[in-house]
């Protein structure tokens, strides 16, 4: 257990010293990742499926916010729906608007998050994520998160609202917006994947905040079982059609990663070295703040002290004659 | 000479007023009820906005029916309906804004406290070395 601890803090020492060549370039390859995997949710627009686009982006995507990928990720879906019609890309809008109004303008985590969930969705991961959000962010990691899953929603209601709209001629406006929105009530499945993030969410939160030693244990196996019983339900009740297969596999892989997130938590919240500048009456300062590291496997002093009752009872049997000897002198 | 004692205590309030201070230090500007009432009302704005397009959104899913019915339509049901979503949708808003408001408020409190002991410290000690 030692070793893990040491690895953690050797981690932390080493992400304090690059954190400012490593965070740019986990940014930039972040955002690659996500404005490709976009693209590919929202196919229409060949004029912007350029590799060379999204490299020049995410190289100043990486000396921004992450939030911002929000924004980029919102502009370059727009830019695909207004090849296909401008009824859904008046749609998306309006949900990009929405969300915007709701959370994304309190707080940065939220855009992160909310781009974060149709990623995860599309990659067939999503079932990683409840948990992990009730144990970083809390309650109020439900808002992005549903908000994520009705983009991801809304680009497969969109693909069928597509074919509709190119199989069926002379089809007057409002077909398309009437489609997906038909689809985004009667979807059984969206439902049941809201009501599944929102439940395991709230539930991780809550567990996770009790004043217990083991509270995150609790949060992570409770989230985890909660979500698998609400897909079965789910699938049970409305006979969808989803692997639960790869519900159950997910599920025991979130508890794994749970534990390592949990384990390895605050890496980067206070690791980062803090550079200030200020002034006096005599000189300007410019000051870089480093954190202490908390233990170091060179410092690490071992005493073992034994009692007096614990000397007379040793037992010399196991050991060599040599030994024996050496104590015997001392 | 530097006083290294000095530079400490003003490292310590640097960074914060870098930091969290920045927006910390401007709400500090407000009292509780004012703070909360300012928040109150953008979120209103802001959830009012969302929610009319959120029901124009939803609306589009009667699209065709309205085009062939037209006025036949039974639009005081869907303006019923939208109108008491509104007003359930108003009263969560208000109760979860005040609820993360007041505790954003109480932290930012306990944070300037601190800042305020920091910057006394610093004051208090400045003039101990001057009138050395």
């Amino acid at each position: 257990m030692a070793h893990l601890v040491y690895l953690k803090e050797n981690i932390r020492y080493y992400y304090q010293k690059y954190a400012q060549f490593v965070d740019p370039a986990v940014k930039f390859l972040f955002s690659f990742v996500a404005l490709t995997l976009f693209q590919m949710m929202f196919p229409y627009n060949n004029a912007v499926n350029k590799a060379i686009l999204f490299v020049v982006v995410s190289a100043v995507q990486a000396f921004l916010p992450m939030s911002f990928l929000y924004y980029t990720a919102s502009v370059l879906a727009l830019l695909n729906l207004w090849k296909t019609s401008v009824e859904m890309l008046l749609m998306f809008f309006c949900l990009v608007l929405i969300e915007f109004l709701l959370f994304v303008r309190m707080d940065r985590r939220y855009a992160f998050i909310t781009i974060l969930t149709p990623i995860l969705f599309f990659l067939k991961l999503e079932y990683f994520l409840p948990v992990l959000l009730g144990m970083t962010i809390g309650f109020n990691g439900i808002l992005p998160a549903v908000g994520g899953i009705f983009i991801y929603y809304f680009s497969l209601y969109t693909k069928d609202a597509i074919a509709l709209l190119t199989t069926s001629s002379g089809t007057e406006m409002g077909v398309g917006m009437s489609r997906i929105m038909n689809l985004m009530v009667i979807d059984k499945s969206l439902l049941v994947v809201l009501v599944t993030f929102c439940l395991v969410i709230f539930i991780s939160t809550l567990l996770y905040q009790l004043f217990h030693e083991k509270a995150w244990m609790f949060a992570i196996i409770i989230g985890n079982i909660t979500m698998v019983l609400i897909m079965l339900s789910g699938r049970l009740i409305f006979e969808l059609n989803y692997s639960i297969v790869r519900v159950f596999v997910e599920a025991f892989l979130a508890m794994g990663l749970a534990v390592l997130v949990q384990f390895f938590e605050g890496i980067g919240d206070f690791s980062r070295m803090e550079k200030v500048s200020f002034e006096d009456d005599e000189y300007i300062y410019y000051v870089k703040a480093v954190p202490k590291i908390k233990v170091s496997q060179s410092e690490h002093n071992v005493t073992d002290i034994k009692s007096e009752e614990e000397e007379e009872t040793f037992d010399f049997s196991m050991m060599d004659s040599e030994e024996k000897e050496q104590i015997k002198r001392e | 000479m530097i006083d290294a004692t000095r530079v400490r205590m003003m490292t310590k309030l640097a960074v914060y007023e870098s930091g969290e201070g920045k927006k910390e230090l401007k709400m500090h500007r407000y009292s509780k009820r004012t703070y909360l009432s300012l928040k109150q009302l953008e979120s209103f704005f802001a959830m009012t906005l969302a929610y009319f397009l959120g029901a124009v959104l939803y609306s589009s899913r009667y699209y065709s029916e309205i085009v062939t019915k037209g006025l036949a339509f039974d639009y005081r049901q869907l303006i019923l309906h939208m109108l008491c979503g509104y007003v359930i949708v108003t009263l969560l808003n208000f109760i979860v804004t005040d609820w993360i408001c007041r505790r954003k408020y109480d932290r930012m409190t306990a944070h300037v406290e601190e800042y305020d002991k920091n910057l006394y410290a610093l004051k208090t000690y400045l003039e101990r070395e001057e009138m050395k």
